[in-house]
């Protein structure tokens, strides 16, 4: 309820560096970023990566407590990959709680997992929190502009992309909506154990499937009413344009990437 | 411009029946009727939102019906949907109202300078770099109308689009289509529940149950006190208050609709006669 | 009945999007008591009226209801009995597949046999101006925008919560139904219940309210009967607002110079203090 408003894929306008950066740009070091999360295993990858996080969380100008909410969502899942590491990784014992043992192996692996993933949340949030889900369509056309010649229907795609990415904003809005509806007029949602709590969103369900596809049907009504039509040619208010931050950025990246890919392979 | 309409539009409900009628270029048409009489069904016939069942739609001679008019249509006609809700395509404000522009395919620059003067006519300044779904009730609206204000449509379809606004911004958002209207030569069709909205329109047409069942000039759709008042609507209030005098026997002449259409008139009536002078 | 103590509310604190929207607001509103919410659009009503029944909760100060703070769990969990809340959207509080199904809502919560939730959801169905027949088997969805309105009304009066907190309940309604409204929250108010109401008619709030309350910015602006808080036009118009025709119409009457009592809010009063100007002896001057 806090932070309510921001949630997940949500864009949040800003003027910070990372907001300024070309789209294209962000979408690059971005992917680049996580092939790197992904490709590293030595502590020293993880540090340098960790760094390059800090630093382009700081140029975003993201609040600690705004990256607590990114996190919040994922909590379960990241406790859960913790614990299963710890306990089922064979090895050295470090603990023993009855039948179960904390080993060293497990401590290191749930370590990692837990950290590649923490930056993967991270990485993938920045993008949509720093750029507007139109400024990704602009970005993605661009990207894909070779296979629009190919004869693939990229921009079409793209738009496709963007929509469904707004649409998890919506939809949890929706979501949300729903809840206080319902609880305004005396649903329970809070009471009872687990089992409870979940029988107790069954009738949210329904309403929110429909709700989710009457909301679609608007858009596109919304759309079309402002002259869209699939396939043609839409300008830009904002044009696409690289400059030097875009070289040093993805220069940073690129590097960094390259380093990760170095440690693995001789480090 | 001209429609012409014979249409009834299903949903085993019959929404509207026999509908004929034309809009002329250049002109202010509001259009009245209790809720559920049809209005936003018929304004979503004028851009091709919604397709007639019997009968035709055209704009500038286009067939609503032919799928191949209807982006063409679209560009001319703008509309402002009753909730604001729905209209929001963009996760910016300034976004949202540059959306229309770029699908017309205009450079970047003059789709910039239609943001910002539809930011502004709009009044929604301030609040240009906001995400839309976070404003007020009446920030959406603004901003729906900025929307289509940026697409500078020959004809602008407006359904209710003062029914959450203040009264400073009613007044601003009449004013300004008032003289997009007189100045620019945009056509307005306004739907409305403000009687005192109609009183500026140039015609006035009456739904009732799906039906026009009134048509004219302000002047004469609000001489009909009791048919209007039958179908739930109302007389403005200063030509109720003109008309409760007349009935009193006051010598206050028909035709009496604005605010200042009845200082005028009661100030030389009561002035030029002495009364109230004792 | 309702206490709102030093509210301030920011949404979204500690982002880039963080909003006052709320400033050290305090308010009391009496049981049995009729109060019109005004301000301009953004002027923080709809976020005020949230805090009431706990959709919200202060970012500072408290709200307390009946004495007990909506901070608390247990108390925002038991509030929907006590404060009805009227969305400002219709489509913010619909769901249910039929009309009738959306009215029963609130019923089936309290717990209420099925005879005593159709007669309710029928009575609230005719106070909105519904026939029951007609509408509760349509889906929600398929009306027009001021039927929704009227079923989301009838929604929060079905299942009869002593203080009704309506968001703008009568936005897009035609003058007949509007009027009808009105009437029945008077009638309402007269039954015991308090209510609570934001509207930007203000010929409407003049005519019905105890006490007009007009927010400005976040902060209250003014408050007190509406002849008070009417009797100030410049002031009103400084913060988006006006007064009500009948009042400006006298306002420019006395500026033309002819003597009459500025201190007019409706049509009624207009009316008769027009008439004696003319004093029934006098013949009526001919144009
Ligand atoms: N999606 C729909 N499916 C079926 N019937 C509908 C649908 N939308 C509206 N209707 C019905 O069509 C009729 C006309 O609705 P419309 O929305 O045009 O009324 P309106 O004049 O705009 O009313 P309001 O003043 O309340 O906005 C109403 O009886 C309504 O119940
Ligand atoms: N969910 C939200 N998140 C962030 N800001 C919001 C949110 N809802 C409203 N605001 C902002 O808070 C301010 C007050 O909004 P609020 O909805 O309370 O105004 P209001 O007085 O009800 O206006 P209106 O008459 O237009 O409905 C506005 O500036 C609005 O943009
Ligand atoms: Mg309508
Ligand atoms: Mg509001």
């Amino acid at each position: 309820m806090m932070l309510s408003g921001i949630t997940l894929g949500q864009y949040i306008p800003g003027r910070s560096f990372v907001h300024r950066l070309d789209p294209r740009t962000k979408i690059l070091a971005s992917a680049v970023m996580i092939m790197a999360v992904l490709v590293c295993n030595k502590p020293a990858g993880y540090v340098f990566l960790t760094l390059g996080t800090l630093l382009a969380l700081g140029f975003a100008g993201t609040s600690p407590r705004l990256l607590v909410g990114i996190l919040r969502p994922f909590w379960v899942i990241l406790t859960l990959t913790l614990v299963l590491q710890l306990f089922f990784t064979p090895g050295q014992v470090l603990l023993a709680l009855g039948p179960l043992h904390v080993t060293r192996e497990g401590l290191v692996l749930g370590g990692q997992i837990l950290w590649r993933l923490i930056l993967l949340i991270v990485f993938s949030s920045l993008l949509t929190l720093t750029t507007s889900p139109l400024m990704l369509t602009a970005a993605l056309e661009s990207l894909l502009k070779p296979l629009q010649r190919a004869g693939v229907p990229a921009f079409d795609l793209a738009m496709m992309m963007t929509i469904a990415l707004r649409f998890v904003p919506t939809l949890l809005e929706e979501a949300q909506q729903i809840i206080k509806a319902q609880q305004s007029r005396g649903a329970v949602f809070t009471r009872g154990g687990l089992l409870q709590r979940v029988r107790g969103l069954v009738p949210l369900l329904v309403p929110l499937f429909a709700g989710a596809f009457r909301r679609a049907e608007e858009l596109a009504t919304a759309m079309e009413i402002r002259c869209y039509r699939v396939g043609a040619n839409r300008t830009r208010m904002h044009q696409l344009r690289y400059d030097w931050r875009d070289y040093a950025v993805l220069a940073g990246t690129g590097t960094l990437f390259l380093a990760t890919l170095a440690l693995r392979w001789w480090g | 411009m001209s429609h012409i309409y014979h249409l009834g539009q299903p949903g085993e409900r019959i929404a509207l029946q026999d509908i004929s009628g034309d809009i002329r270029q250049g002109e202010l048409l509001a259009i009245i009727g209790p809720n559920g009489s049809g209005k936003s069904t018929l304004a979503r016939h004028f851009n091709a939102v919604l397709l007639p069942t019997r009968g035709t739609v055209t704009v500038n001679g286009l067939s609503t019906a032919d799928p191949a008019n209807r982006w063409e249509i679209r560009c001319r006609v703008g509309m402002v949907l009753q909730n604001p809700d729905n209209q929001l395509v963009a996760a910016v404000v300034e976004e949202d109202v540059a959306f229309g522009p770029e699908n017309l395919g205009l450079p970047p620059e003059e789709v910039r300078r239609r943001v910002d003067r539809a930011l502004a006519l709009a009044g929604l300044g301030e609040q240009r770099l906001r995400p839309p779904h976070l404003l007020s009730g009446g920030q959406k609206q603004r901003l729906a109308i900025a929307g289509a204000l940026a697409m500078k449509p020959s004809c602008l379809v407006l359904d209710e689009p003062t029914a959450m606004l203040d009264p400073a911004g009613r007044r601003e958002v009449i004013q300004t289509l008032l003289s997009l209207n007189r100045e620019e030569g945009l056509t307005i069709v306004l739907v409305t529940h403000f009687m005192e909205e109609a009183v500026l329109a140039d015609r006035v047409w009456v739904l009732s149950g799906g039906r026009l069942v009134l048509e004219g000039t302000p002047a004469q759709v609000f001489s009909h006190r009791e048919a209007l008042q039958k179908i739930g609507l109302a007389l403005p209030g200063p030509a109720e208050l003109a008309w409760r005098l007349r009935a009193a026997g006051w010598p206050v002449p028909a035709g009496i609709l604005t605010l200042n259409d009845l200082v005028a008139c009661l100030a030389d009536l009561l002035s030029e006669t002495g009364w109230g002078q004792q | 009945m309702i206490l709102v103590e030093h509210l301030t509310h920011i949404y979204a604190p500690g982002t880039p999007l963080a909003l006052t929207s709320l400033e050290d607001v305090s308010l009391r509103i009496e049981e049995g008591e009729f109060v019109v919410l005004a301000g301009a659009t953004g002027s923080g009503k709809t976020t005020l009226v949230q805090h009431f029944n706990g959709l919200l909760l202060p970012t500072a100060g408290r709200v307390l209801v009946d004495g007990r703070d909506t901070r608390d769990k247990r108390v925002r969990r038991d509030l929907w009995r006590t404060v009805g809340l009227l969305f400002q959207n219709p489509e913010q509080q619909l769901f249910e597949e039929n009309v009738f199904a959306e009215v029963a809502f609130g019923c089936r919560n309290l717990g209420l046999d099925e005879g005593t939730i159709e007669i309710r959801v029928r009575r609230a169905l005719e106070m909105v101006g519904l026939e029951p027949v007609r509408f509760g088997t349509l889906s929600p969805f398929a009306l027009s925008r001021g039927q929704q309105r009227r079923v989301a009304l009838a929604g929060v009066l079905a299942y009869r919560p002593r203080v009704l907190v309506l968001d703008e309940p009568t936005s897009g309604l035609d003058p007949a139904a509007r009027e009808q409204i009105w009437q029945m929250l008077k009638g309402m108010q007269q039954h015991g219940h308090t209510v609570v109401v934001i509207t930007h008619h203000m010929e409407d709030a003049a005519r019905y309210a105890d006490r007009v309350v007009v927010l400005h910015r976040g902060k209250i602006y003014r408050q007190g009967t509406p002849r008070q808080v009417f009797g100030d036009p410049e002031g009103l118009r400084a913060v988006g607002l006006d007064v009500p025709m009948p009042g400006e119409l006298m306002y420019r009457l006395r500026q033309r110079g002819l003597p009459v009592n500025t201190g007019i809010l409706t049509l009624d009063e207009a009316e008769a203090e027009l008439k004696k100007l003319a004093p029934s002896g006098k013949a009526c001057p001919v144009m």
